[in-house]
C-alpha cells in the first residue's frame, strides 16, 4: 500500500462527499447561484434585515439595522441616546393614556381619531415608509411614503422603534472602546484627540461595565415597552364597545331629553283629549 | 308636575384633572423594570439571602447586606474577607495565598444562583400581573384608571333606569386630608407602599374589622385614611352606596384614593408587581389555611371564616357595578323544578322547561313604584346617596296625570316612559273616545259644543309647546285620524258621514218612534238590530285599534326616529294601550248633559 498524497487525499474526499451527499450539494449550488445572481442577502431575507449599513432590494422594506436617518443618526453619547428612546416613546404611549382617559373628547362620528404623536414617531421611522417612485432628496428613505398609521398602528410603530433602538445599543456596544476614549460611556463626551486620556486598566473596567450597561438596557427597553403594550391591551381591547357605550349615552341622555318634554306634553293629555273639562270644565 | 334633574351622573365626567403629577406610564414601567437587572437588590431579597446562606453548606455563614452586593459586585476580596459559620467558627477560603478551605468563587455562585433564581421568580410574577392587567384593568371597577368600563355602563344604565350606583361630585372637603395622606405615601419607601396598599386597596373599614396580623404597620396611612373618612362621613356601613369622584394624588405617583360610602381605600392605577412579604423557602408554600378563601379575591387575609352579617361583602362585591355582577347576587330560592344546586361555588342546575312571559301591556312598567308626590323635597336621601329619600310617598296612581298633581321622579328614560305610559291609561281609562268630544274636531264638527258660537277658551292651550325643543314635532294628525273613525263609524251605522257624527250611535227609540213601522217588527228588528250593532261596534272597535295603532306609529315613531331606533318598544307600548281601546265602552247615547237635541242653539252651554 502506497501513500496516498494530500492532493489525491482531498479529491478522495470530496469524491466520497459527492458520493454521500450529493442532494445536498446540488441544493447548495442552485443557492449559491441563485444569491450570486439575484444579490439576495439570504440571511438578511431570513432575519428580516440586511445587516449593518445594508438595505434590501428585494422585500420593497427600507428596514436595515442602522442608524441611518433615524434619530439616533450620529449620535455616541448612551444617556442622550436612552433619554432620547424614553422620550420619544412617552410621547406616544402618553397620548394614547390621555386620548383613553377622556372620553369626553371622542368622537362619535369621526371614524378613527387622529394621534399626531404617534404618526409623527411613525414619520421618523425609515422602517414605517415603503420604497415607491423615486427618493427623495439626499436618498432619504424619510422621504419616501409613509405607511399608513392607524389608531391600531401604535403597537407597531412601537415596536419598529424598538428595534432601531435596540440595533443602535447593539452599534454603540461595537464600539464600546471608542465611547470609553470619548468618554460617552460616563457622560462626558469630549472630542477625539482632545480627551483626557485613558490607561489601560481603566479601560478595561470601563468598557467591561459599559458593555454591560448596554446589555441590561437593551433587555430593559424592551421588558419595558411590551409591558406598556400589555398595560395598554385592556382599554385597547375596550375602547371599541367603550366608545360605543359613550355614544349610546349621549344619544340616550339626548333621549331622556326628548322624553323630558314628552312627558310635559303627555301630562295634559286628559284635558286634550276629554272635552268634558277642557270645554266644560264641569265640576 | 315638576321633575327632579339627577346630575350626578355628569359629575363622573367632572372629575378633578388638573394639577396632577403622576408620572407617565411608560416612565413608571421603565423604572418598574430595573427590578429585572441581575443587580437589583430588594430589602426582602437581602434579608433572605443572608436568612438563606445561614445554611450553607451544612454549618453556614454570617453575611451582612454588604457582602451581598459584593457577591453582585464580583468583589471576592471584600466577600470572602473574615467571614465566621454560624457558631463563629472563621471560615478558611482558598484564595490570596491559601490553597486549602473553601471556595470564595463557590460562596459567589451560590448567592448569584439563589438571587437569579429569586428574581425569576419575582419577574414571572410581575409577567403574570402583566398579562392579567393587559385582560382586566379596564374592567376591574376602579377609579382613576383610563377608560373605566364600569363607570361608563355605570352612567348609562343611570340614564335609562334611573338606578345602577352613583357617583358623588368632590366637593373639595377633605382636601387637606387628601393632601395629607398623599405626603404620608409619597414619604414611604417602596417597600412601605406596598405594604400600605396591599393593607388599604380593598378598605381602611375592611381592614379595620379583619386586622389582619399578617399586615405591617404602615405608620401614617391608616390615620390619613381616617381623616378622609371622618371629613366624608364614611363610617364603614356596608349598605351605604355611592361612589366619590375622589382627586388624584399630585405627589405620589401611580397611586389612587377611592372613596365609596361604605369605606375607602387606596389602590395602585397600574399594578406593576406583588407585594412581596418576608420571603421564605419555596417548601413553605403554598400555605393551606383552613376555612380559607379563594386567592384571587380574598374574603379575608388570615382566612377567617366570612364574617356572619351578610352586608360585609367580598372587596369584588362592594365595588360600585361589581355588585351588580352575577357572582355577587344572592343565590335564588330553591326552584322544585330544578335540580338542586350544590352547596357551594358556581353551580348548573337543570329546571325543567317553562317559558316565562313578560307582561306586555302598559302594567309592565316596574317604575310605577317610582313615582312619588312632589311635596318639596329632594328625591335622593341626602345622608344616603342612590338611595330614595325615606319622606317620599307614593303617588296616588289613579291620579297621577290629573292636572293639579305633581309628581316627582328620577330624570331616567325608564321613568318618563313610564310616566308618559300612566297618562296615557289614565287618558284611555276615563275617556272613551267619542266623537265630537275633542277639541280638536272643531274645524269640522260644530255640535254639541258649537265652537261657531262660542270659542273654545282652552283651545290651543294644551298643545302647544311650550319651550324650544332641539327637534321639531311633527305635524299633529290626530284631528283627521278622529275624523277617519267618525266616518267609518257612521258608515258602519247605516249613516251617512255627516258633520255631526256624534248622532251616527245608534239610537232605538229612533227606530221605535218611525210610524210606519209596526211594533212587533219593530220588537224583533230592535233585537236583530241591537246584535248587528253590536257587531258592527266590533267591526268599528277593530278600526279604531287599528287607527289608534296607526296614529301611534305615525305620531310616536316619527319623533322617536329621530332620536333613537330602539324605542320601538314604547311606540309599541302606546300601541298596545290604543288597542285596548277594545275593551272601551262606547257610550251609546249623547251626551247626557245635553240631553235630546233639538236645535243647535240649545245645546249651547
Amino acid at each position: 500500500m502506497t501513500a496516498a498524497s494530500p492532493s489525491s487525499g482531498l479529491l478522495s474526499a470530496l469524491r466520497d462527499t459527492w458520493r454521500r451527499h450529493r442532494l445536498l450539494i446540488v441544493v447548495m449550488v442552485i443557492l449559491s447561484v441563485v444569491a450570486a445572481l439575484t444579490q439576495v442577502n439570504l440571511r438578511g431575507s431570513l432575519l428580516g434585515g440586511t445587516g449593518t449599513g445594508g438595505t434590501s432590494s428585494s422585500e420593497g422594506s427600507l428596514r436595515t439595522c442602522s442608524d441611518a436617518w433615524t434619530v439616533f443618526e450620529g449620535k455616541e453619547n448612551a444617556t442622550e441616546i436612552m433619554n432620547l428612546f424614553r422620550s420619544e416613546v412617552t410621547k406616544a404611549v402618553e397620548e394614547r393614556v390621555q386620548y383613553f382617559e377622556k372620553p369626553s373628547n371622542w368622537k362619535c362620528m369621526d371614524k378613527e381619531p387622529s394621534m399626531p404623536k404617534l404618526r409623527a414617531l411613525a414619520a421618523k421611522l425609515p422602517g414605517w415608509h415603503y420604497p415607491q417612485g423615486g427618493p427623495g432628496a439626499g436618498g432619504s428613505p424619510l422621504a419616501f411614503p409613509l405607511r399608513p398609521v392607524l389608531f391600531e398602528s401604535s403597537a407597531s410603530v412601537l415596536g419598529e422603534f424598538l428595534r432601531e433602538y435596540e440595533c443602535k445599543i447593539v452599534a454603540l456596544d461595537a464600539r464600546a472602546t471608542y465611547a470609553v476614549l470619548t468618554g460617552n460611556d460616563i457622560d462626558a463626551p469630549c472630542l477625539p484627540g482632545a480627551c483626557p486620556p485613558v490607561n489601560s486598566a481603566d479601560l478595561a473596567v470601563r468598557v467591561g461595565a459599559y458593555r454591560e450597561r448596554l446589555k441590561q438596557e437593551r433587555s430593559r427597553a424592551r421588558l419595558a415597552l411590551e409591558r406598556t403594550l400589555h398595560l395598554l391591551r385592556s382599554f385597547d381591547a375596550n375602547y371599541q364597545a367603550a366608545r360605543d357605550i359613550v355614544c349610546l349615552q349621549r344619544a340616550s341622555l339626548d333621549l331622556r331629553s326628548e322624553l323630558n318634554l314628552l312627558a310635559d306634553t303627555t301630562s295634559c293629555m286628559p284635558k286634550i283629549w276629554d272635552a268634558l273639562t277642557s270645554i266644560h270644565d264641569r265640576k | 308636575m315638576s321633575r327632579l334633574l339627577v346630575a350626578i351622573a355628569f359629575s363622573a365626567l367632572l372629575l378633578p384633572q388638573a394639577g396632577s403629577a403622576q408620572s407617565s406610564l411608560f416612565e413608571l414601567v421603565y423604572k418598574e423594570a430595573k427590578r429585572a437587572n441581575p443587580d437589583y437588590l430588594s430589602e426582602q431579597l437581602i434579608e433572605f439571602v443572608g436568612v438563606e446562606m445561614q445554611t450553607w453548606r451544612g454549618s453556614g455563614i454570617w453575611l451582612s447586606s454588604d457582602d451581598i452586593k459584593y457577591a453582585i459586585e464580583k468583589n471576592q476580596s471584600a466577600l470572602c474577607k473574615d467571614k465566621t459559620t454560624i457558631a463563629g467558627t472563621p471560615i478558611q477560603f482558598v484564595m490570596g495565598g491559601n490553597i486549602s478551605g473553601e471556595s470564595c468563587i463557590g460562596l459567589q455562585g451560590d448567592i448569584l444562583s439563589l438571587i437569579a433564581s429569586e428574581q425569576e421568580a419575582e419577574q414571572l410574577g410581575a409577567d403574570l400581573l402583566t398579562i392579567a392587567n393587559g385582560s382586566e384593568l379596564a374592567l376591574s371597577n376602579e377609579p382613576h384608571r383610563p377608560l373605566e368600563m364600569g363607570k361608563m355602563a355605570m352612567l348609562l344604565k343611570r340614564t335609562w333606569v334611573g338606578s345602577g350606583g352613583a357617583v358623588i361630585p368632590w366637593d373639595g372637603t377633605a382636601d387637606s386630608e387628601v393632601q395629607t395622606l398623599d405626603s404620608a405615601l409619597a414619604a414611604l419607601t417602596p417597600a412601605d407602599l406596598d405594604k400600605a396598599i396591599l393593607r388599604f386597596h380593598h378598605g381602611y373599614f375592611r381592614d379595620q374589622r379583619e386586622a389582619d396580623p399578617a399586615f405591617s404597620v404602615v405608620a401614617g396611612v391608616g390615620d390619613a385614611l381616617r381623616a378622609i373618612a371622618n371629613k366624608l362621613r364614611i363610617t364603614g356601613d356596608p349598605t351605604m352606596v355611592g361612589e366619590f369622584a375622589t382627586p388624584k394624588l399630585k405627589v405620589t405617583p401611580n397611586v389612587a384614593l377611592w372613596a365609596r360610602k361604605d369605606d375607602l381605600g387606596i389602590l395602585w392605577v397600574y399594578p406593576m408587581h406583588f407585594a412581596r412579604g418576608t420571603i421564605e423557602r419555596a417548601g413553605e408554600y403554598p400555605v393551606m389555611v383552613e376555612n380559607g378563601e379563594t386567592l384571587a379575591y380574598p374574603f379575608s387575609y388570615k382566612g377567617s371564616t366570612p364574617p356572619t352579617d351578610p352586608e360585609i361583602r367580598s372587596p369584588l362585591c362592594s365595588r360600585s357595578l361589581g355588585r351588580f355582577g352575577y357572582l355577587c347576587r344572592p343565590q335564588p330560592p330553591f326552584d322544585e323544578d330544578c335540580t338542586r344546586p350544590g352547596s357551594d361555588g358556581i353551580t348548573l342546575v337543570k329546571c325543567s322547561e317553562k317559558t316565562t312571559e313578560t307582561e306586555s301591556s302598559p302594567k309592565a312598567c316596574a317604575d310605577l313604584e317610582n313615582l312619588y308626590s312632589d311635596t318639596g323635597g329632594p328625591l335622593e336621601d341626602p345622608d344616603n346617596p342612590a338611595h330614595v329619600s325615606p319622606d317620599l310617598e307614593l303617588a296616588d296612581l289613579e291620579g297621577i296625570c290629573a292636572p293639579d298633581t305633581k309628581v316627582l321622579y328620577q330624570d331616567s328614560v325608564a321613568s318618563n316612559t313610564c310616566y308618559i305610559d300612566h297618562c296615557l291609561i289614565q287618558s284611555m281609562r276615563r275617556h272613551t273616545l267619542i266623537p265630537n268630544r275633542n277639541t280638536v274636531l272643531l274645524n269640522e264638527a260644530t255640535s254639541p259644543f258649537l265652537a261657531c258660537i262660542r270659542r273654545d277658551p282652552q283651545l290651543g292651550r294644551y298643545t302647544e309647546i311650550a319651550h324650544p325643543t332641539p327637534f321639531a314635532f311633527p305635524p299633529y294628525i290626530g284631528h283627521l285620524l278622529t275624523i277617519d273613525y267618525e266616518r267609518e263609524y257612521c258608515v258602519k251605522n247605516g249613516n251617512a258621514p255627516h258633520p255631526l257624527a256624534g248622532y251616527c250611535a245608534y239610537r232605538s227609540s229612533r227606530r221605535s218612534n218611525s210610524p210606519d213601522i209596526m211594533q212587533f217588527f219593530t220588537a224583533a228588528a230592535m233585537n236583530i238590530e241591537a246584535q248587528e250593532v253590536a257587531e258592527d261596534q266590533d267591526t268599528v272597535l277593530s278600526a279604531a285599534a287599528n287607527i289608534g295603532e296607526r296614529a301611534a306609529l305615525e305620531q310616536s315613531a316619527t319623533v322617536q326616529r329621530k332620536v333613537f331606533g330602539s324605542l320601538a318598544s314604547f311606540v309599541q307600548q302606546v300601541a298596545d294601550l290604543l288597542l285596548e281601546l277594545k275593551n272601551a265602552p262606547l257610550t251609546k247615547t249623547p251626551c247626557p248633559w245635553t240631553g235630546p237635541f233639538k236645535t243647535s242653539s240649545s245645546a249651547a252651554p
